[in-house]
């Protein structure tokens, strides 16, 4: 780990009022701006349609904003070396295809792909610190099954090790629970929390499911949200029902637009 | 009765290169969900075939730029989401054999039947130079970026994520396939030629084993229904496109047929 100041952290994730149209003049995203420090568990919560592959495809240098910037390391993750450190969970790892050919041990070793570089072959190095990560989610037994055999929850701790396998800093989740049953969701949050307060790997979740993330995360963030809330948004931040909805000391961080945050009606 | 060994050694080495090659290439086209890009880019060789009869000189290398060129154009639209993978694919298969003919029409050329289903007799030692060359070169390829070709196949977005270079992958990928295909033509033909990368595969994956040894078995399937087809085709004089085929079906029915009695 990089020694970080002792009055600030690292930031290791950052967007700087951010925006992305597909088609001109209809943007998708509008001013995001977000900062993940260094061992924060992140949490970026919206619904369907509000943005949250794109911005993920920002954060990970996969698209270029229409305005504003994104800095991974510090960095433009477009042309840095750095993106070799981030370990990407994507929803595939869970939506597959269950006839893919490939053993536990090759999925995890792709992790390592990115490490080693081009034009490099995988070596007796990466095939240990492959069957490492699979031992950190307790499945290192596995390691020579079909990844098709596997359960959901079974194959959604693999894809774990695979962005283990390459010594992340940051790990991305995008949407981690989808398809998976309640009991595996359960463990797998615990395991998230242990890479995350064990290891310091900064996690990053971006979901729909603000049930699940509202006890795990220390920061929240909330993409095209509306809360409706009484009084003040200062007495919602402040108050009970913030509390309530998150169950636990976070921090929320609203992403204010047009469609921003306001105040009325019923309760959350 | 040095040309008959030759009439049959040659035909024979050509289709042993495409049968290892081609599969291969398959590894990573079907687990694409893009098995038909093989297919389609064998009808366009019939258009740079046309154009090589029209222009006339060095016409053995039209089919290939036409080809290359096709499997650039379909992979950018691809990437640029102006048009779905299938329906590019569908659009490049249909368009290169509208072209193709009416190109021929106009110009009086002749499409033979050779060209749509292979003629070992035809196959001179240059062509088979030719495929073992390229052959070559398009196992070079794939070896080197092989890890990379697996990952993208896996979960491209998590490969994307990392910064791996996956559009250029994808890219050299429709390149490599694009030669191997218009190589492989002179011995299986413009309408068998795909078939070489996606049965075999799809054989091998009924094994259920992992990726190395799946591509293994692919090819091995795929030399045996090669070699097998070939023999049959020059022995009882049957069209060599789909004496092969038809060997590379056998052994696909032969190893689900083996896993069901087993299963059962």
């Amino acid at each position: 780990m990089t020694p970080t100041g002792t009055t600030e952290k690292e930031i290791v994730l950052e967007a700087k009022d951010l925006g992305y149209n597909y088609r001109k003049n209809d943007p998708i995203l509008k001013s995001v701006s977000l900062a993940v420090e260094r061992g924060d568990f992140f949490g970026i919560i919206g619904t369907n349609g509000s943005g949250k592959t794109t911005l993920l495809k920002l954060l990970t240098g996969i698209y270029a904003p229409t305005s504003g910037e994104v800095r991974l390391f510090g960095e433009d993750p477009r042309h840095s070396k750095k993106r070799s450190k981030v370990g990407y969970v994507s929803q595939r790892a869970t939506t597959f295809d269950r006839s893919f050919p490939a053993t536990v041990l090759e999925v995890v070793l792709m992790g390592r792909v990115a490490q080693a570089g081009l034009l490099r072959r995988l070596t007796n190095r990466d095939r240990a610190k492959a069957l490492t990560a699979l031992k950190e989610v307790e499945l290192g037994h596995l390691a020579n099954r079909k990844i098709g055999e596997l359960s959901t929850g079974q194959q959604q701790r693999v894809v774990i090790a695979r962005a283990l396998a390459g010594d992340p800093e940051l790990i991305i989740f995008d949407e981690p629970t989808v398809g998976v049953d309640v009991n595996a969701e359960a463990s797998f949050f615990a395991l998230l929390k242990r890479l995350n307060t064990e290891k310091n790997i900064t996690i990053v979740v971006v979901t729909h499911d603000m049930d699940i993330i509202g006890h795990q995360v220390n920061k929240l963030m909330c993409l095209h949200c509306s809360i409706s809330t009484h009084g003040t948004p200062k007495q919602f931040f402040e108050g009970e029902a913030l509390h309530m909805a998150t169950r636990g000391d976070i921090k929320l961080i609203p992403h204010h637009e047009d469609r921003g945050h306001h105040d009325h009606g019923h309760d959350h | 009765m040095d040309t008959t060994i030759n009439q049959i050694l040659i035909p024979l080495i050509a289709g042993l290169a495409i049968a290892v090659v081609a599969p291969t290439i398959g590894m990573f086209t079907v687990l694409r969900r893009y098995a038909l890009v093989a297919d389609s880019l064998a009808h366009v060789v019939l258009l740079g075939v046309v154009i090589g009869s029209v222009v006339g000189f060095l016409p053995g290398i039209f089919p290939y730029i036409v080809a290359v060129l096709a499997a650039i154009l379909v992979e950018y639209l691809r990437e640029i989401r102006r048009v779905p993978g299938e329906s590019a694919l569908a659009m490049l298969l249909t368009g290169g054999v509208a072209a193709a003919t009416t190109l021929a029409s106009y110009f009086k050329v002749e499409i033979n039947e050779d060209l749509l289903f292979g003629a070992l007799e035809k196959v001179a030692v240059s062509d088979m130079l030719m495929i073992l060359g390229i052959g070559t070169a398009v196992v070079v390829c794939l070896l080197l970026f092989w890890k990379e070709l697996v990952y993208s196949s896996f979960d491209d977005e998590a490969a994307r994520a990392q910064g791996l270079p996956v559009r250029a992958i994808n890219m050299l990928l429709m390149i490599v396939t694009a030669l191997t295909v218009t190589a492989a033509i002179r011995v299986v033909g413009v309408l068998l030629t795909g078939a070489l990368t996606v049965i075999p595969v799809m054989s091998a994956i009924q094994l259920n084993q992992g990726f190395r040894t799946t591509a293994f078995y692919a090819i091995c399937i795929s030399v045996v229904s090669v070699g097998a087809g070939l023999l049959l085709a020059l022995t009882a004089n049957l069209s060599p496109g789909g004496a092969v085929v038809m060997s590379a079906f056998a052994c696909f029915f032969a190893i689900v047929g083996v896993r069901k009695v087993l299963k059962a």
